[in-house]
């Protein structure tokens, strides 16, 4: 099965913007962005526990175990303060690469 | 609208080139000089990317390739978009508009209705 | 910040790694409940929830390695693997393994022991600041050529030096005594308690100051003033229990009260001479006061040199005014123009034992050499034996650097074993030859300290490196070569194969040279053992006590309390049961070989300079001596009656060795003059010669050493000193009966301690305590060589043999003999082996010659003999070694060879 190459750093980008409005674990960050993007994004379990890690080394987020609704045990992430401040750069970086790609296909054949 | 497609990086590019190609015929520098331009210098090609996905395109039938000789008088391979690539080029459009939409709304996290 | 973070992880990573294993693997599982949940929820069948859960994770273990990629711990988890494959090699080849680890062990456990030992007797620092300036001071007649070495230098001398000198901060006499030492005025027998009497500006000299209290300085000590101490720290603990009310405490010295005013720190120690306490004294008014210039008490000197000043310009500086001396004072200072100054801390060895320590540091070298090349070599030959292993790695799509890396580590971890365990050895190989060496000697100076430092493990990590990389660099080079299909192919030809053969072969004449220099030498050690112990004096060690006594005190101002005190000694113990008791002028531990030398000269012969006069031994003692130290009869004349005193006329008694060396054509020298110069400013007249005994040694002496056996023995009473040596024989092993002798002596002169009473087997035990030592390491070591050289070269040879099995089964089967297939192996190293003799040979000689000459080594065979055995020996082992596999070889039946 292939992963989803999601543009560099995007996949990290809305997990940040996720975890942002609050702590969850890799399922439901799974869950949200689906959601959240009426069904167009699928986040593939391949791409996503490695990123989740990846951010967790860097210390942009951090984990805790603990139970969900239905009382799972479920590892949760939440941001910490760089992750905070790192979403602001990411979220920036997209915006500027989204403009940019707006542009050429925009402008007149 | 479907499933985005996987390889969407790769996808970005050939978007990129295609689009290059509408306004018309042109060899590889040309292209990578006018995407800098057009996105304002935020987007620079890499020539290790350009080159392979051009003979990917080609292989996919969406380009065509021909020898000519540039404005410098050298002569050069000369890209052009084919009836197929056209097509492509309108489908690789809407799925990156979907895809930025789909991004925004993430990023805006408005609850579904 | 990020950067931090990483770090951080990284290192918890490496602590964590098995449990963010598990760690990940509940994750994964957890994600898996809750997809599978929902798939229920939405209606799936609760086993195809499961799957289609499942199958999102797809290739569960790519994952898995993604995230652990991230966290940053692969290339220390990879280092781990490698290692533990490297281990399983080892387990594989388990014979190999050994030998290789336990080589290197013996390599690196002797190198290091002797690198400790040289250097912490060579290269340790004393602890002092300006310690490189600090210097001792002698004098004497010539001091380069005369082996009368320095002469004492006196009071008088002393204080002229002090006076005029212009080349040093500081100059400093002292002198080590053993007064009676009381803690309070009535109590028991005075303790023998050695201490020094110093001058005032001992303490500034040293700049070290008191742990507790303070020192005293030049102001403190003045004519007629108060009595001043410091203990050195371990005295004051064991003497005072380490309390502090010792500080102004009054003690007993010689039966004058002292204050103690200060304690030394621990690492001051006893410096210098094993000094328990130190007491200022004003020289010029409390030494040997009243005696002649020649006479008055004798000092040691200690200088510290102004900044930037050479020993050369002190002994120039000095010598001027010993030079105006000598005209000033003929009688006393006539010929002591000689002064020598040198860096106390070097002085501490003379130059023959540094030599000899230096050559033990080489020999440890050679060791390490013979054993790093025996590794190297062996190491190869593993290697050679992966050949096909590490061909097929190759061909499966390894990278070069990387079977490059798994060769190299395995050599790597092979010598890192084999080196700890060798530090281990080196460490407790060290203290224990340090605890056997150390306590023999009382004179051992403090700050030579035999331990494992950071040097010694960097020596030893270089080392092993070379080990290492010496036998698994090349053929892991050659391992990792493209073209691997040759060796694929066929494995029994040597061009082909990893082994090595040049490099093989050259290290095996390495081996050999180096193993046959050491045996030489160690067959010299083992062969002078032999000689030394079989070199039995004419007396019976065992059955002699000696005790040293220096009569000083009220009672002993006159000459004839000597004598009296002999007397009365004497008869007491035999009294008491000795057979029969003697005095002789000679310090305790001159009883060894060489006594006090001095010049003479014979009547009627002239002489330019005092260098050109001839040298004898000379020996003060009483009629009994001759009966106690087991001369059976005068040879000629007579022996020393208590006839001969000072009124009667100076005689001599000479011995055969003497005759030989200085009357050679007569045939009796009886009646002969000589007059033996003066000893310490005691002069002696013209002596005639009235006896001759034999020689003190037991056993005909090679010509060329006669000389160094020749003796004047003169009547103790017509050479009165107050410093004697009570010999008494007893019927029986003396040691029981020393507390008898010294107990006597103690009664007949009380508040005068003296040392230890011994019998001479002990005496002499602390004499030859140090070549004795060095004599068993360069035995041991030989014999270590020996073995470690043999079992290399049966390994290499072995496997050469080995690799050609299925060329012998051709062979055999064309009709070949079992003794050509021997030829065949055993010619595989000769040449290298004929090669590496003969330049063991020569190096071995060099090296046994340099050390007998540097020990005074008597008696020798001479060194061809030893070489032949050397020879001998190293050629009967390696004939063995290489023989041995050949037979194995030629013993194979061809068709089973023909098939492996």
């Amino acid at each position: 099965m292939k992963k989803i190459d999601f543009p560099q750093g995007t996949l990290e980008m809305l997990t940040l913007r996720v975890l942002f409005s609050g702590a969850n674990h890799g399922f439901g960050i799974a869950q949200q962005i689906h959601v959240l993007s009426k069904e167009v994004l699928t986040v593939e379990e391949g791409s996503l526990y490695p990123a989740l890690h990846r951010m967790q080394e860097r210390g942009w987020i951090k984990s805790e175990w603990g139970r969900t609704e239905n009382n799972r045990r479920a590892k949760y992430y939440q941001l910490t303060t760089i992750g905070r401040k790192r979403l602001g750069t990411e979220q920036e970086s997209w915006e500027t690469l989204a403009t940019a790609i707006s542009d050429v296909l925009g402008s007149r054949p | 609208m479907g499933k985005v497609r996987k390889e969407l990086l790769q996808g970005t590019l050939d978007l990129l080139i295609l689009k290059a190609l509408a306004t018309g015929r042109m060899h590889g520098w040309d292209i990578s000089k006018r995407i800098q331009v057009v996105s304002k210098d935020r987007l620079k090609l890499k020539q290790g990317s350009l080159y392979p996905a051009l003979h990917r395109l080609e292989g996919r039938d969406w380009i065509i390739a021909e020898w000519g000789v540039s404005d410098a008088g050298r002569s050069a391979k000369f890209y052009s978009l084919t009836k197929k690539g056209k097509a492509q080029l309108e489908e690789e459009k809407e799925h990156w508009l979907s895809f930025a939409e789909a991004m925004k709304s993430v990023l805006k996290m408005e609850e579904q209705s | 910040m990020e950067t931090f973070h990483r770090i951080k992880n990284w290192i918890a990573a490496l602590f964590g790694h098995l449990r963010k294993n598990s760690d990940l693997e509940d994750e994964i599982m957890s994600h898996i409940e809750m997809r599978t949940e929902l798939n229920i929820e939405a209606g799936m069948a609760p086993d195809l929830a499961r799957k289609e859960a499942m199958r999102g994770f797809g290739n569960a273990e790519a994952l898995k390695e993604d995230c652990r990629d991230s966290w940053g711990t692969r290339v220390v988890m990879d280092l781990i693997r490698d290692i533990g494959y490297s281990l399983r090699n080892m387990r594989a080849t388990p014979g190999s393994s050994i030998l290789v680890v336990l080589i290197m062990a013996f390599g690196i456990g002797i190198s290091m022991t002797m690198f400790t030992f040289v250097k912490g007797m060579l290269w340790s620092n004393m602890g002092f600041p300006d310690e490189d300036r600090l210097i001792d001071v002698k004098w004497g007649i010539n001091l380069k050529a005369d082996r009368t070495g320095p002469h004492p230098i006196r009071v008088d001398d002393y204080l002229e030096f002090e006076k005029y000198h212009r080349t040093l901060e500081y100059l400093v006499g002292f002198s080590s005594y053993t007064p009676g030492f009381r803690l309070a005025e009535n109590s028991d027998y005075p303790e023998k308690i050695r201490g020094s009497a110093v001058a005032s500006n001992f303490f500034n000299l040293l700049g070290v100051s008191a742990l507790y209290g303070r020192t005293f300085g030049p102001e403190d000590v003045v004519p007629g003033g108060e009595r001043l101490i410091v203990l050195s720290y371990e005295f004051w603990q064991s003497k005072f229990g380490g309390e502090l009310d010792a500080l102004n405490a009054t003690v007993y010295i010689g039966a004058a009260p002292c204050r103690v005013i200060g304690v030394m720190p621990p690492e001051f120690s006893t410096f210098p001479l094993n000094s328990n306490y130190w007491r200022g004294v004003d020289i010029d008014t409390e030494w040997g006061v009243g005696q002649p210039r020649q006479r008055r008490a004798m000092l040691s000197i200690l200088g510290l040199k102004k900044e930037g000043v050479s020993d050369e310009q002190v002994e120039a500086d000095l010598e001027a005014i010993a030079e105006r001396l000598a005209e000033e004072y003929p009688e006393s200072n006539e010929y002591l123009r000689d002064v020598q100054a040198q860096n106390h801390g070097k002085g501490q060895l003379h130059g023959e034992e540094r030599n000899l320590l230096y050559a033990l540091l080489f020999c440890g070298v050679l060791v390490l050499l013979v054993a790093c090349a025996n590794v190297s070599n062996l190491m190869l030959v593993r290697a050679a034996r992966r050949s096909f292993e590490l061909a097929t790695r190759n061909a499966l799509g390894a990278s070069r650097a990387h079977i490059m890396y798994q060769v190299i580590l395995d050599s790597f971890l092979l010598t890192a074993i084999g080196g700890i365990v060798g530090l281990f050895v080196a460490s407790y190989g060290s203290d224990y030859i340090w605890s056997i060496y150390a306590p023999l000697d009382a004179d051992l100076p403090f700050w030579w300290d035999v331990e494992i430092d950071v040097a010694t493990i960097c020596v030893a990590i270089g080392a092993m490196i070379i080990a290492a990389l010496g036998g698994s660099f090349v053929p892991a080079l050659r391992g990792a070569r493209r073209n691997s299909f040759a060796l694929l192919r066929d494995d029994s030809r040597t061009s082909s194969s990893l082994y090595m053969g040049k490099l093989s072969k050259v290290l095996v004449g390495l081996q050999i040279t180096f193993a046959l220099s050491l045996t030489i030498v160690a067959t010299v050690m083992v062969l002078v053992q032999y000689a030394a112990v079989s070199q039995e004096k004419i007396y019976d060690r065992d059955k002699i006590a000696l005790g040293f006594l220096w009569l000083s005190g009220p009672l002993y101002k006159e000459k004839e309390s000597y004598l009296s005190y002999q007397r009365n000694l004497r008869e007491r113990m035999i009294e008491k049961g000795a057979e029969n008791v003697c005095f002789l002028a000679a310090g305790s531990k001159s009883l060894g070989e060489v006594w006090w030398w001095n010049r003479f000269e014979k009547a009627g012969e002239s002489y330019g300079d005092p260098t050109a006069m001839p040298e004898a031994s000379v020996l003060d003692v009483s009629p009994e001596y001759f009966d106690v130290f087991g001369f059976k009869r005068a040879f000629a004349g007579r022996l020393f009656s208590h006839a001969d005193t000072e009124g009667s006329e100076t005689v001599v008694i000479v011995n055969r060795a003497f005759v030989e060396t200085h009357f050679p054509h007569r045939t009796s020298p009886i009646g002969e003059q000589i007059r033996v110069q003066p000893i310490e400013g005691r002069e002696s007249g013209w002596a005639r010669i009235v006896g001759i005994v034999e020689n003190y040694v037991d056993k005909p002496l090679p010509e060329e050493s006669w000389s160094d056996y020749a003796v004047i023995y003169r009547p103790f009473a017509q050479n009165l000193v107050p410093w004697v040596t009570a010999a008494a024989k007893f019927g029986e092993d003396a040691r029981p009966w020393t507390t008898t002798l010294h107990r006597e002596m103690g009664k007949l002169a009380p508040d005068n301690a003296f040392n230890q009473v011994r019998s001479v087997r002990d005496e002499m035990a602390f004499e030859e305590s140090f070549n004795r030592l060095i004599v068993k390491l360069y035995a041991f070591f030989g014999v270590i060589t020996f073995l470690v050289a043999s079992i290399g070269l049966y390994a290499v040879v072995s496997f050469s043999a080995g690799q050609r099995v299925r060329e012998f089964g051709v062979r055999m089967a064309l009709g070949a003999h079992s003794k050509d297939i021997i030829y065949s192996v055993a010619k595989t190293g000769v040449v290298q082996a004929l090669a590496g003799l003969v330049l063991g040979v020569l190096v071995g000689q060099m090296l046994a010659q340099h050390l007998s000459k540097s020990m005074n080594l008597v008696g020798l065979p001479p060194v061809w003999i030893t070489s032949a055995i050397a020879v001998i020996l190293i050629l009967t082992t390696t004939a063995i070694s290489m023989l041995a596999p050949s037979v194995k070889a030629a013993r194979l039946d061809p068709v089973k060879a023909l098939r492996s």
